[in-house]
């Protein structure tokens, strides 16, 4: 049975709510979980520290809350959409009739680009639309940038304001929002020429550019095989569905390597994909977008003059817009 | 730049004779360093002048030149082998590359090692081509037969000749060629080097040959990419009784294609 605002709703009620000081934002997130707990639901916070600290010393310890590390949790959109599905889905088996989570989203006020989680954001409506799930994400508006703020109004269908909760107007149809959104993100690496220019190149030279720039950058072994794997997958797809010529870029610096594959084609046609598991062949481009988006610590595209761009990092990202 | 193995299947490209000649004295240099036996098949126009292709590659290596006069290197016409039915026959084909290899095998020979270029068949079905190319993979795996097929980018189109030489498993640039052997015990497949888009036939029909019973070890791969993970987990699905042998990394791979694939 749902309760609360989300008592009529079917699949999703994603909700936002804006704060601007720590006693603001408990008195979002107090009553939400409260009612959760009285009402027997299971109740899901995914803050990271310092609002973690404060719903920790609210509830103090027994309370019922679930904690999950937001770090973890929102390292990769991807990776938190598959965390979540499988937790959303153990929780109805158990016979959850409603599940409320409440967390912080990434964003460049936390220190990480923002592109890939407005994808995530405008996901997340149909990824998890097969649950009964209440989620509420509220922003911080000290640190929110203003750009932010709007995408953020764009993806949630709810608004919590003054203890209310509404249909959010500013709400752009998750489809509509991914076919119309365009990466402000570039790493500043960009601004110089590449280390590496390759024109048509063949998957496995790609790899070694990688390899051969991360001998001299501080990277972890799990993030440098990510980049690889993920360039391997950006070209494979280049060649095998985009147009030629397919131009391999990469940049690097001492923390981190920055790889574009750009082909004269005109892109994906899935607003999800990466984000979502494919309902095609395990074969198909589908799922190694769907990988990449896993293993690498960025990725975004973007579709401009020169065709289809796919970027991706490894190390850590800088957040610029 | 691959270092050829004995067991190795080569998907190569040429534009001109002279890059069919070069490449296949290098690879002829390295069967005779082996003490293997050399059969060449070039095409044409040479397939009916036999004797100028000799001289030539006799001109570009003293080694190759004393191994022809000494019947260690041969060379022969594709019309009386390949095309000896008088058509594209898979199983023709199994047989004369099968036989040779025994018969050089019992001359005292270490293996053969082939140099061919496919302008043969240049007017065979390309599917029923690559099929074949990707199956052979049985006929090196005792490692007597290795080699290499030249496909001439005058005759084939750019996409003939991607999909050529997707169905080999190694690449005459190649740092990493996939490779393969059967354990002694007869059920475990275990592969080396890396699968990717360039290999990506050869590497699915290898995973086809699994039978239920034998485990697949790719604890030796350097690389796999999404497709060929996709492929080992499609295998592993579809077929009872099959065992994955996997590293860390490799296993948490195939757990992430599991799970997006569900």
């Amino acid at each position: 049975m749902r309760t609360g605002a989300a008592a009529s709703h079917e699949g999703y009620f994603h909700e936002t709510a804006f704060y601007g000081s720590d006693q603001a934002f408990l008195d979002i997130v107090v009553p939400f979980f409260t009612d959760g707990l009285e009402a027997g639901e299971p109740v899901v916070s995914a803050f990271a520290g310092h609002n973690q600290t404060l719903v920790r010393d609210k509830f103090g310890t027994g309370s019922g809350i679930r904690f999950v590390d937001a770090d973890l949790q929102y390292a990769r959109p991807a990776s938190a959409i598959r965390a979540y599905r499988e937790m959303l889905a153990g929780y109805v088996t158990a016979g959850a009739g409603q599940i409320r989570i409440a967390g912080d989203v990434p964003h460049p006020g936390t220190g990480v680009p923002w592109d890939w989680w407005a994808r995530y954001e405008a996901a997340v409506n149909r990824a998890y639309d097969d649950f009964p799930l209440w989620g509420l994400c509220p922003y911080d508006t000290r640190t929110v940038p203003d750009h932010v703020l709007e995408q953020v109004r764009s993806t949630h269908p709810h608004i919590a304001v003054g203890g209310e909760h509404r249909p959010n107007p500013a709400f752009v149809d998750p489809e509509t929002f991914l076919a119309a959104h365009t990466p402000s993100w570039r790493d500043r690496l960009e601004d110089s020429v590449p280390r590496i220019e390759l024109l048509n190149p063949m998957p496995a030279q790609v790899r070694h550019a990688v390899t051969d720039a991360g001998r001299s950058a501080r990277l972890s072994p799990d993030d440098l095989d990510g980049l690889t794997l993920g360039a391997t997958e950006a070209v494979t797809n280049a060649i095998r569905h985009g147009k030629p010529p397919v131009t391999v870029r990469l940049w690097s610096a001492p923390e981190r390597i920055v790889v574009t594959v750009t082909d004269a084609g005109s892109g994906l046609r899935d607003p999800f994909a990466g984000l979502l598991p494919t309902d095609r062949s395990p074969a198909d481009g589908g799922m190694g977008l769907w990988l990449t988006h896993q293993v690498c610590a960025y990725v975004t595209f973007e579709h401009g003059p020169a065709g289809f761009t796919i970027r991706l990092a490894a190390g850590r990202t800088e957040p610029r817009g | 730049m691959l270092t050829v193995q004995p067991g190795d299947h080569i998907g190569a490209t040429f534009l001109a004779p002279a890059q069919f000649a070069d490449a296949t004295v290098t690879f002829a240099e390295q069967a005779l360093a082996a003490s293997a036996q050399v059969m060449v098949f070039p095409g044409d126009p040479y397939r009916d002048r036999l004797d100028e292709f000799r001289r030539h590659l006799c001109r570009r290596s003293r080694t190759v030149a004393a191994a022809v006069a000494d019947g260690r290197v041969r060379l022969a016409d594709s019309r009386a082998v390949q095309l000896a039915p008088g058509r594209f026959d898979p199983d023709h084909l199994h047989r004369a590359y099968a036989g040779a290899t025994r018969q050089a095998v019992a001359d005292g020979f270490s293996g053969l090692w082939v140099s061919v270029d496919m302008s043969w068949a240049a007017r065979v079905d390309l599917e029923a081509l690559v099929d074949f190319e990707a199956g052979a993979a049985g006929l090196f795996t005792s490692r007597e037969l290795t080699a290499i097929c030249h496909y001439d980018s005058r005759i084939f189109s750019e996409q003939q000749v991607a999909a050529a030489c997707q169905a080999h498993p190694a690449g005459l640039q190649d740092r990493s060629p996939l490779r393969h052997r059967r354990l002694h015990d007869g059920r475990t497949l275990s592969l080396s080097g890396e699968a990717d888009l360039a290999n990506s036939a050869a590497f699915a029909a290898l995973a086809r040959e699994l039978r239920p019973g034998d485990t697949l070890d790719i604890t030796a791969m350097t690389f796999l990419d999404v497709r060929a993970l996709a492929t080992i987990v499609r295998v592993h699905t579809a077929t009872a009784g099959v065992r994955i042998r996997a590293g860390r990394s490799q296993s948490r791979l195939l757990d992430l294609i599991r799970a997006g694939g569900s």
